[in-house]
């Protein structure tokens, strides 16, 4: 009897955390329902509160052309790969990439060709990071399209240090042994050295950098992985120089701390996204009317000016109109950055090398 | 309708979970064991580009993998311990002390932070140990540590997040063979002499061990393996051995490699396993006897 | 508790003071959640201002809603179906001879020691072979096996150590063998198929890599979107949405307590029944 009871209380449980959840999950497919079927829908794979999940973003692009526009968020570049490779070509339309791996993703054949005299903004975009050789296939096409761009570059606290800091050796300096901060990637980690060990930061010496790297640990406090983990560290005062990206610091600064952001004199780590098509997307057209919005003047101003996450537009129409104290808040005061190091793609082989001594890095003692 | 004919049907309900277990554990496993002497990554489209045995030659040779597999290993050991430690009072205080109308609530009240995701447990925990934080802020002021000391981004750091984590496991665990044991037993272990000590080592902890095997390979796992709190929590020493696996298949798209040191890191993780069976069985005959 | 010696009474107390600190401590950071659920610093600073903006938030965008309701239920799913497989398991071992018995729980340990980030990545690639990709059925067959085995294991050693003379009874009183089951069997199993459900319930709530690796495009278990958002900066949403999770596991035990369900059953493996 004793047991009936129970059996019927864990049904009671199970049905009122289902009645709970469906009120959580019904809202959603009814929205899809009314929509689906009448309206084209176009699934954009981006970053989670990356411009385009802002209202001036899809919301809107979706109201003016009357379409569905559906976020596939991604958590990493190489896995969003991975999930185009096995099934996502034909759910995915648009993806976000970094140029590091529009080599690796171009030949695993997931992208299409753009036909970029079909987009009016393109004429307006930063001509450098337009005709970079890796956002070209073998005969030249353009496969991606620049529409954001930023730094990796040098953050301190101004509370705790007042002397001047103008370059990245600061980092290796022992007064600041346990307040180092680095970004948990190879990529940004490498080439910051490389500028400090005055190597070319494309084509280092490997040797130096890991030295250089290894080295540093002793300041290193931690190394952050993402917003929330720079974030905390920040804040908590845990870490008080390092490198980070400028739209976190942004935000930072936005939120009343007092934090500093330079572009060392040995140069900076940049970074640009592009916009790539998905190969054999059934919604080419929809597809280009995407780009061409992300790289519009309505979209970029909103983007530079937004209020919590601003980035840097690359529509040079748009960066020319900017404020000034837009761009004071975006680090391009009173100019941008000239010594930008654009990320750009590894080989395979040096990848591996890369990767591989980041990883020794960190495993060091 | 026949009543014999029935209970030989019964067997037959064993192969739903047969085959899942077939399909879904022991083919992947095979598919491990193949992948390790892929070349380079393994991709749907394009295939594996050739075999080779080095992934296997330098997983096992490479002192980074030593290094980073002997902290893990260490690491999980103490988690393990400081959890077994924390919740075996606490289990058999649920299981055996506390009216038994309170049981159901207080197992209960102990997995509750099961419910939370866990990389908001993980902030929040940090939150706590921050140096201007609630926990460390009364130990500074009051000069128990000193002045600018920092627990956040150390190896204790990602200890005490991984405790955190994982002690809901094993109270569950231990609670559900401690319940078990007969208080008479207990009872006529001290009428018989036998002191708290003798009575614990010579009846209450045979009984609990398989709740301490469930316990363990719940606990001991998982942790060998986490490579988030580690990178959140840890600081520049604190790699373990996840977070290289985790970066051949996620940034160096090495899955060959990633395969090896998944294989590796089973092997070891099996054969701690088994040492530990054998302990328990070990002590379980010397104390029986 | 019978007066055993002296001295038990003070062992007693400072087990209950051990069990009080633990729960406290293991509690206290889910206090912290859901104080700064309240608070308006977007980074958890002090001083403490009251507010309400972030359940605001939470209930005006869907997000956080669905992806909470849909890994409950699909907690629920999983974990009622390995309840049941691991019943239907331990059933039939029963009936089989020792070398099944030794052999298949040795099978089931298989899942456990392999790495939930590693069994992912070899899951995609299998089902990418089957042509299924990443679907529903991927995910729930990959988060199934995940979870079995702990809810098969409680299971079993509680069928084999079970007493067969109830059973024998129902049969010789002319019983079906479903009605024996029904019965007899299941209210004898019961507590150990909970308590599997539960662990199971928890674990697959919180498998995140599977969950990651094989969850169909444009489906976000609670897990997955938070990892998604932390990456750009995560809004306190996310601890309203903890809270709420929280202050309805608290009710569901309040009421069990209520009613006066018994959990010494839940978890324990019900010695009194015998």
């Amino acid at each position: 009897m004793k047991t009936r009871k129970t059996l019927s209380l864990v049904l009671a449980i199970a049905m009122s955390m289902a009645l709970l959840t469906g009120c959580g999950g019904s809202d959603k497919s009814v929205e899809g329902n009314k929509e689906s079927g009448e309206k084209e829908k176009l699934v954009v794979a981006n970053w989670q509160s990356y411009a385009t999940d802002a209202d001036y973003g899809a919301a809107s692009f979706a109201e003016q052309y009357n379409c569905e526009v559906e976020h596939y968020f991604i958590s990493s570049i190489p896995e969003l790969l991975s999930v185009l490779e096995n099934g996502g070509t034909g759910k995915i339309d648009v993806v976000c990439i970094n140029p590091l791996y529009l080599q690796q993703y171009l030949n695993a054949g997931v992208l299409e060709t753009i036909d970029t005299s079909k987009l009016e903004n393109y004429k307006n975009l930063r001509k450098d990071f337009c005709s970079i050789d890796e956002v070209k296939d073998s005969s030249g096409n353009i496969i991606g399209v620049p529409w954001v761009w930023g730094t990796t570059s040098l953050f301190y606290n101004a509370d705790v240090i007042t002397d001047e800091i103008t370059s990245w050796s600061s980092l290796w300096d022992s007064k600041y042994a346990g307040m180092v901060t680095l970004e948990n990637e190879y990529d940004a980690a490498i080439r910051t050295a490389a500028m400090y060990a005055d190597q070319n930061p494309r084509n280092p010496d490997m040797d130096t950098v890991e030295k250089a790297l290894v080295d540093l640990k002793s300041n290193v406090k931690t190394y952050w992985t993402s917003h929330d983990d720079f974030v905390k560290a920040y804040t908590s005062g845990e870490v008080v120089i390092g490198n980070v990206w400028g739209s976190i610091a942004t935000e930072l600064k936005n939120e009343g701390y007092n934090i500093q952001y330079i572009h060392p004199e040995e140069g900076t780590v940049g970074w640009c996204d592009y916009w790539c098509i998905v190969k054999n997307t059934e919604h080419q057209d929809l597809a280009m009317k995407w780009i061409d919005y992300c790289t519009g003047e309505y979209f970029q101003n909103c983007m530079a000016t937004a209020s919590s996450q601003a980035y840097s537009p690359v529509n040079t129409v748009v960066t020319d109109q900017l404020s000034d104290e837009t761009r004071q808040s975006l680090w391009l005061y009173p100019e941008a950055p000239s010594n930008v190091n654009l990320a750009l793609p590894l080989t395979d082989e040096q990848l591996t090398n890369w990767t591989t001594l980041w990883d020794e890095v960190k495993a060091a003692n | 309708m026949n009543a014999k004919h029935p209970r030989k049907l019964v067997r037959h309900l064993i192969w739903p979970s047969a085959v899942i277990l077939l399909a879904m554990s022991l083919v992947p496993l095979c598919m491990l064991v193949f992948f390790s002497f892929a070349d380079g990554n393994v991709s749907t489209l394009n295939g594996i580009a050739g075999y080779t045995i080095d992934n296997i030659v330098n997983a096992v040779t490479s002192a980074t993998v030593g290094r980073l597999m002997l902290r893990s290993f260490w690491i999980a050991v103490l988690v393990t311990v400081i959890c077994i430690v924390i919740a075996y009072p606490a289990a058999w205080a649920i299981a055996k002390v506390v009216p038994e109308k309170y049981r159901s609530t207080l197992i209960m009240i102990s997995i509750v932070p099961a419910f939370t995701s866990q990389l908001l447990l993980i902030y929040s925990i940090m939150t706590l140990m921050q140096s201007n934080g609630l926990i460390m802020t009364p130990l500074l002021k009051l000069g128990i540590l000193p002045a600018g000391t920092s627990i956040l981004y150390t190896n204790q750091a990602v200890i005490i997040v991984l405790v955190y984590e994982y002690l809901p496991y094993m109270i569950l665990s231990l609670y559900s063979c401690l319940e078990k044991i007969d208080v008479n037993v207990i009872a006529a272990s001290h009428t018989l002499g036998a002191n708290r000590f003798q009575t614990f080592v010579n009846v209450v902890l045979p009984q609990s061990f398989s709740g301490l095997m469930t316990g363990i390979l719940i606990v001991l796992i998982p942790v060998a393996g986490s490579f988030v709190e580690p990178n959140i929590a840890g600081g520049p020493y604190s790699m373990m051995i996840g977070s290289l696996i985790d970066s051949q298949f996620t940034t160096a798209m090495n899955m060959g490699y990633g395969a090896a040191l998944s294989l590796l890191f089973l092997l070891i993780m099996s054969l701690t396993l088994a040492v530990i069976k054998l302990v328990m069985k070990i002590a379980d005959r010397r104390i029986g006897g | 508790m019978k007066k055993r010696k002296k001295g038990a009474r003070g062992f007693n107390s400072v087990m209950i003071v051990w069990l009080c600190a633990t729960l406290f401590i293991l509690l206290f950071p889910i206090f912290a959640i859901i104080l700064m659920s309240f608070n308006t610093s977007k980074y958890g600073a002090l001083p403490f201002e009251f507010t309400l903006k972030w359940y605001k938030q939470l209930f005006q965008s869907a997000d956080l809603l669905s992806a909470t309701g849909y890994s409950l239920w699909f907690s629920i799913l999983v974990s009622t179906s390995a309840a049941v497989l691991g019943i239907m398991a331990s059933m039939a071992l029963r009936r089989m001879s020792r070398k099944w018995n030794k052999a298949f729980p040795t099978l089931m340990n298989v899942p456990v020691i392999i790495p939930w980030l590693v069994q992912a990545v070899a899951l995609l690639l299998l089902f990418n072979l089957l042509g299924i990709g990443k679907s529903f059925a991927s995910l729930y067959f990959g988060c199934l096996v995940a979870v079995m085995p702990h809810s098969f294991l409680i299971t079993y050693s509680r069928i084999m150590t079970m007493d067969k003379y109830p059973e024998e009874a129902g049969r010789t009183l002319g019983a079906t063998s479903m009605r024996i089951f029904l019965d007899i069997t299941l209210p004898m199993v019961f507590p150990a198929v909970l308590s599997g459900w539960l662990m199971s319930f928890v674990l697959c709530f919180n498998c995140f890599s599977i969950q990651y690796y094989l969850a169909p495009f444009g489906t976000y278990t609670l897990p997955m979107l938070i990892y998604t958002m932390i990456r750009a900066g995560y809004n306190p949403d996310i601890n309203a949405i903890a809270t709420i999770l929280t202050i309805v596991i608290a009710i569901v035990i309040f009421i069990m307590n209520k009613i006066g369900f018994d959990v010494g059953q839940l978890v324990g493996q019900g010695h009194k029944e015998k």
